[in-house]
């Protein structure tokens, strides 16, 4: 950051300007008018002035700036340090933050002094703590730096410091889904196919054939029946899982990882827990936020580098706040036997039209209801708000009602375990022969 | 959606929200403006109230805006109501008001180092109540100097008075040179 030439020296104080201006006043005065208890009290402006000047630093202190830690959890905590070279002379380093929402600073005032040795030329740190309690990309600062000399007679400064840049991404919420997906497509994984292959879970004893693995060999029943067995297994195969994000709005207060949520919080929470439990479970996962004023597509991949560009987009979520401009069945690019997870609050009535489109190409959806249950509009002292709000959620009941009886469940989110009994039963289903539109 | 509200700190808050560093210093600043204008009781004279009240709230206004000329102001004020209240006899009390002014101005610069809303830390304290005791100490040295010299009873001299003050100018020139020519 440019700092004017003005700011970059050592300028006399209102405080030096006083002792000054007192000590020479006063001592002239008592001269003039022949009062040695006016030189009495000059005593301490004159002590004082000449102290400041001579003490006066000729260094020329350089600021620098830097964060801890760059990217962390909504919760977790780092320090933004502010370093100060070339200090000889200096008594006290200030440091003062800009307010951020969503950030904690330590201490809670924003505003740090630091007592400094004025014999030494070492650098000076000053460190604020700063935590996040709410997912974003957040700025940290700007901040201002000062140092005063001996006295406060003179400052270097005020310098602003540049703002940094801090990703917060989304807490790890526990999530965890003990059902199997409904259509494993892949290679390897941890889900059980349909048909025998190379796995571990067990199928059946059944007669060698050439290329069966000697390991394979069952003994017991080859003792038994006189011929060689041995045990097949079903196939492990992965699953792709799409997680269709809905950040059109963000409705309800927010008071970050430690109060209420709102629907964006909700949603981008559930997304990031479930993104991330299918990816340590080794699945492909791809990501699409809709709605966003920042849309953002994921293609499917699977590892932890994958997991932290889905969480980083999530983090980076901004609700675009309109459902214009919409494509209501965009070309999703998904292959057959795709989980297809919707997280949304079922605030507008395109997002469950949007699902109904996605069911009809035959695909395994599950829309997950994000509404947090203290989003409420009771403290509207009209009265017209509430009311409105009243009819909507009547409205919104009605259509997910439409939405289930259409086939597709729709699950209220309430972290771990959420997803078990649905995706059960679309396991089931999607056993059965069913007729879609390709 | 709404988020928490705004951290600011007006005026009115500052007076009494301050960290307790801050607040002892405050009240330091405008006990001894008022005692460095009811002190002149002790010669003799009478105090002015309303002058005191309002050097009381100059002084507590300067304390939470401390690096501002308001601290001139009170200042300026003590050593005046000193000199126009009181006369040269009242040279053995002069002390109490030049301690007063000390304590003042060091209060005040002590709080103008910092961001109004940041604590002082503990060696910060005793580094400058250090630095007040020293300047305090060389007060009471010419405090005592000018009261055995007062005793001596020898006429001034306009010329050597006038060419002293100039000589003290001088110096105040010469250092402020210095000071500029670093900058440089």
């Amino acid at each position: 950051m440019r700092v004017s030439a003005r700011l970059r020296r050592w300028r006399p104080t209102h405080a030096h300007v006083r002792s000054v201006v007192g000590g020479i006043s006063t001592l002239g005065l008592a001269l003039i008018t022949h009062r040695p208890d006016l030189v009495v009290m000059a005593t301490p402006f004159v002590v004082v002035a000449v102290w400041g000047t001579l003490t006066r630093p000729s260094s020329e202190p350089v600021p620098s700036s830097r964060l801890g830690l760059r990217s962390l959890r909504e919760g977790e905590s780092t320090y933004l340090h502010y370093r100060v070279t070339d200090t000889s002379g200096v008594h006290a380093v200030s440091a003062v933050i800009r307010y951020s929402p969503w950030l904690q600073i330590q201490p809670v005032r924003r505003a740090v002094t630091v007592h400094v040795d004025p014999a030494g030329d070492h650098p000076v740190d000053v460190s604020v703590g700063v935590r996040a309690v709410r997912w974003g990309d957040h700025r940290v600062g700007p901040g201002a730096l000062a140092m005063t000399s001996s006295w406060g007679a003179f400052r270097y400064g005020t310098i602003p410091m540049q703002e940094e840049r801090l990703l917060t991404l989304p807490a790890p919420v526990m999530f965890d889904n003990r059902a199997p997906s409904p259509h494993p497509q892949g290679l390897v994984g941890l889900n059980r196919s349909a048909r025998p292959g190379e796995g571990s879970e067990f199928n059946t004893i059944r007669p060698f054939q050439v290329g069966d693995r000697l390991r394979r060999i069952h003994w017991p029943s080859s003792l038994r029946t006189g011929g060689l067995n041995v045990t097949a297994t079903y196939a492990d195969h992965d699953s792709q899982v799409l997680v269709i994000v809905d950040a059109t709005n963000d409705i309800g207060r927010s008071d970050g990882i430690d109060g209420a949520e709102s629907t964006l919080d909700t949603t981008i929470r559930a997304a990031a827990a479930v993104s991330e439990h299918y990816i340590r479970r080794g699945e492909r996962v791809a990501m699409r936020i809709f709605g966003a004023g920042n849309p953002t597509v994921h293609s499917a991949a699977t590892g932890l580098a994958h997991l932290r560009r889905m969480l980083a987009a999530l983090a980076r979520t901004v609700p675009g706040g309109t459902y214009e401009k919409q494509e209501l069945n965009p070309r999703y690019r998904i292959d057959p036997g795709t989980l297809v997870i919707m997280m949304s609050p079922l605030v507008s009535s395109v997002t469950l039209r949007r699902a109904l489109a996605l069911a009809s190409h035959g695909l395994s959806l599950v829309v997950v209801d994000t509404m947090p249950t203290t989003v409420t509009h009771d403290s509207d002292e009209a009265g017209a708000v509430t009311l409105a709000w009243r009819i909507r959620m009547l409205e919104r009941r009605v259509e997910i009602g439409q939405v289930t009886s259409a086939g597709i469940p729709v699950v209220d989110w309430r972290g771990p375990g959420s997803l078990d009994q649905v995706l059960r039963d679309v396991g089931r289903r999607a056993a059965a022969p069913r007729l879609a539109h390709r | 959606m709404t988020g928490p509200t705004t951290y600011r700190m007006p005026l009115g808050e500052s007076l009494t929200s301050g960290p307790w560093s801050r607040l002892m210093l405050r009240a330091l600043v405008i006990g001894a403006a008022l005692v460095g204008m009811l002190g002149v009781r002790w010669t003799g004279a009478e105090p002015d109230a309303v002058l005191s009240l309002v050097v009381a709230a100059l002084a507590v206004y300067a304390s939470t805006r401390p690096d501002s000329p308001i601290g001139v102001i009170v200042v300026g004020i003590i050593v005046l109501n000193w000199f126009f209240v009181t006369d040269a006899s009242a040279l053995g009390w002069s002390v109490v008001p030049a301690l007063c002014v000390l304590l003042v101005h060091a209060g005040l610069a002590a709080l103008s180092v910092s961001p109004p809303q940041s604590a002082l830390p503990g060696p910060f304290l005793v580094r400058w109540a250090m630095h007040a005791g020293v300047v305090g100490v060389a007060t009471v040295v010419v405090w005592a100097l000018a009261l055995s010299l007062g005793g001596l009873d020898q006429p001034g001299h306009v010329l050597l008075t006038a060419l002293g003050f100039v000589a003290l100018v001088a110096v105040a020139v010469v250092l402020g040179q210095r000071a500029a020519v670093k900058d440089v």
